[in-house]
């Protein structure tokens, strides 16, 4: 399943936040977009999710254009600033509630995806009692339980541990090799160096940079780390 | 497409409710309040005569009548309706807002439509309302088999219902006969019981609808304005105010039959749910937060 972005341009109020944005994306890689806070990151994931409509342009996804054609993708997950859950339920509570609306998965998968981002699904603590780096956790199990063919993460390290971190280079790995198409959005992404096959940056709203990473050096602060 | 409707209507059913706990007890409360001030003034009236569920119901439905200068009759607007409606809007007016903005995102791309997203919201406000109108009801029902007032006799909506009187009395304002005949207990039952849902529905729907367009609050604002406004003036655009009993024609003889109250509000609800549905296909889908 790939993505085809073709002279996208999305105003808000006159304000041009994407500016004709032509990209290509294939499945079996991570992308990795970009660019400081306001930039359009996260407006460019929404743009692939269907979420907002083009000025002109537009989004199409295996020869179906989004917003024309189709008005969602139909296989995606995503993870979009920090969603809220409802506070007095389990995580697992949580996830059920949401998988029950596509009916797609069952009990056990949603289980599946809370033991993947290292949370348990017996867990009697309601969401109102977990810490921010589980709440991130639980949005991440969200937008991978249903296995979808395409995964939107935006900024999916913040709030995470070291473990936590570990947890999602994993999963982005193995969703990797699963040929599944996965794009992060991060201001600074340098947890995920290593694993990053392509990297667009962006800057108000443009694409400044748009190169593969197998040349790519690490990040400043992972030389730090090293 | 209706499981996936059902299941997201399921989803909002437990996160909506959650959320508008509070206000929902706040609502009550409210409504609790009026039924025991009905209690105190019934229980003051002397006579034969017996309150039952519907003349409750009646009571905190009662509103004020029309507005009119030459006759000397003062604007006076009724409190107790007009914070019944700033609770009932509260109540249901500001979740579906709430949650486009914290969840919005999320829940359509897995129901995979806007459509799905919006008629969910719409049909929460029903239930909600439903559920609001059921609870208060109960209450009183309760109170009546506890204080062994409440009859089996006459069986108004089958064997073992309510032992509906025709006499309704409007304590505070003034008494009105009804005659004791089956056509006009059915209207009788009708705007006690039924209209003043279906008003709230209307209004609910619309200050769902204003949340996302002009606000939250703004919207709660335009809506008692206009609701307000409705009680001054009389005018078929103004149908704020179809829900006071003592503007209905069965005590008043210029006043608004039930036939013409429930057709404006199904316009009024039809409206908002069409219109909710050409704004939502047109809309983007971003939470409060517009970040990267």
């Amino acid at each position: 399943m790939s993505i085809e972005i073709v002279n996208y341009t999305k105003s808000i109020k006159g304000s041009t936040v994407l500016d004709n944005i032509s990209l290509r994306f294939d499945p079996g890689l991570i992308y990795a977009l970009r660019g400081k806070n306001g930039s359009g990151k996260t407006m460019l994931l929404r743009a692939i999710a269907g979420l907002v409509h083009a000025s002109s342009g537009f989004v199409m996804i295996d020869g179906e254009t989004i917003g024309r054609d189709r008005e969602f993708p139909r296989s995606i997950g995503v993870l979009i600033e920090r969603p809220s859950f409802i506070d007095k339920y389990t995580g697992l509570q949580n996830l059920k509630l949401l998988a029950g609306i596509r009916g797609k998965i069952t009990e056990t998968d949603v289980k599946a995806a809370l033991e993947a981002v290292g949370l348990d699904a017996a867990d009697r603590r309601t969401y109102r009692k977990y810490s921010l780096g589980m709440k991130q956790r639980l949005a991440l199990a969200c937008s991978i339980m249903e296995d979808p063919d395409i995964i939107l993460l935006d900024e999916p390290t913040n709030a995470l541990d070291d473990e936590g971190i570990e947890l999602a280079r994993g999963i982005l790995a193995a969703k990797r090799e699963a040929q599944k198409l996965i794009i992060v959005a991060s201001h600074d992404a340098y947890e995920l160096d290593g694993l990053i096959d392509r990297t667009v940056t962006l800057r108000n709203g443009k694409v400044v940079e748009d190169f593969a990473c197998t040349d790519c050096e690490p990040s400043s602060a992972t030389k730090r780390g090293a | 497409m209706p499981k996936r409707f059902a299941y997201l209507l399921l989803y909002d059913l437990h996160k909506g409710l959650a959320e508008v706990k509070w206000r929902f007890m706040v609502a009550f409360a409210l409504f609790a309040v009026l039924f025991v001030r009905f209690l105190i003034q019934s229980h003051s009236i002397e006579g034969e005569w017996q309150a039952t569920v519907v003349d409750a119901f009646a009571f905190v439905s009662l509103g004020m009548g029309f507005f009119d200068v030459e006759k000397g009759v003062p604007f006076m607007l009724d409190l107790p309706w007009a914070m019944l409606l700033v609770a009932q809007l509260g109540m249901v007016g500001f979740y579906p807002a709430d949650d486009f903005d914290e969840n919005g995102e999320r829940t359509a791309l897995l129901a995979k439509s806007r459509l799905l997203w919006w008629l969910s919201k719409c049909t929460w406000v029903f239930l909600t309302l439903l559920l609001f109108f059921g609870v208060c009801l109960l209450l009183v029902i309760v109170y009546y088999l506890v204080a062994g007032v409440f009859g089996f006799g006459v069986g108004f909506f089958g064997a073992g219902a309510f032992d509906f009187h025709a006499e309704v009395v409007f304590l505070g304002h003034e008494t009105m006969q009804l005659q004791d005949a089956p056509e006009t207990l059915f209207p009788a039952l009708a705007a006690a019981l039924c209209l003043p849902f279906v008003v709230s529905l209307g209004l609910g729907l619309a200050q769902v609808l204003l949340s996302f367009v002009v606000g939250r609050a703004v919207g709660l604002v335009l809506l008692l304005s206009y609701a307000i406004v409705s009680t001054y003036f009389t005018n078929p655009f103004l149908v704020g105010a179809y829900g006071m009993l003592l503007r209905n024609s069965l005590f008043n003889p210029d006043g608004i039959s039930n036939t013409q109250v429930f057709l404006s509000y199904a316009v009024l609800i039809v409206f908002v749910v069409f219109a909710g549905v050409i704004c939502f296909r047109k809309r983007d889908l971003m939470g409060a937060k517009r970040e990267g």
